[in-house]
């Protein structure tokens, strides 16, 4: 059975530019063990990774140094150190799916949702011209 | 000569002859119109972080593999 897509409006980031600073962020539930976690995440097409900033990891109740897999991130994000967190990501109804995050040590950054693996277990429509997206799980 | 340079001297008296409430409503104006243009002169040199980890391929492949390993010991 085909599933019915979420609706979700751009956000706006400076009330002050308008239609300027639209940006789509993702409403999604992040669980790791017994913590679940609201966040935005920034859907990034042109991100190869999902990332996560260290305070939610930390909120998540991860702790650093029981994550052992290393990843080197790239740009902005390549000085600070970065490690491989599975988490569990609940969007809207859907079933919930494991997605790993490149949680980097940097507290600035946004939450990403990348190609790996946001994008390999979501589809996703952008309107920018309305302005909205839809997102719906893959096709099986 | 500039515009400014002939138009202040011309423009004092009248500033002067305001009262003391329209000086400060003066002040708080040109303060304003100054912190706007020094905002929008900041803005083309300003550095803006962009947080996207553009071709992080061999992060992606690390990724890949641990998420096949937490399947398997589901």
């Amino acid at each position: 059975m085909t599933e019915q897509a979420e609706q979700y409006p751009f956000i706006p980031m400076d009330p002050s530019l308008g239609g300027a600073s639209l940006l789509p962020y993702l409403p999604i539930s992040l669980a790791f063990g017994e913590q679940t976690l609201s966040v935005s995440g920034l859907l990034d097409t042109a991100a190869s990774v999902n990332v996560l900033p260290y305070e939610v990891g930390l909120q998540l109740g991860a702790v650093w140094e029981e994550q052992t897999t290393a990843v080197q991130l790239t740009g902005n994000l390549a000085r600070q150190e970065a490690r491989v967190l599975v988490v569990t990501g609940t969007v809207a109804k859907f079933a919930p799916v494991r997605l790993a995050f490149a949680w980097s040590r940097n507290t600035e950054v946004p939450v990403i949702l990348g190609q790996v693996n946001f994008f390999l277990e979501f589809d996703v429509c952008f309107f920018r011209s309305r302005p909205l997206f839809e997102v719906k799980p893959k096709q099986p | 000569m500039t515009l400014s340079e002939t138009a202040l001297p011309e423009l004092l008296p009248s500033v002067r002859a305001l009262s003391r409430a329209d000086k400060l409503r003066l002040i708080q104006l040109l303060a304003g119109d100054l912190a706007q243009e020094d905002q929008m002169q900041s803005t083309p040199g300003s550095v803006f972080p962009i947080w996207t980890p553009l071709h992080a391929f061999d992060a992606a492949t690390v990724m890949l593999g641990e998420l096949q390993r937490s399947e398997m010991a589901k």
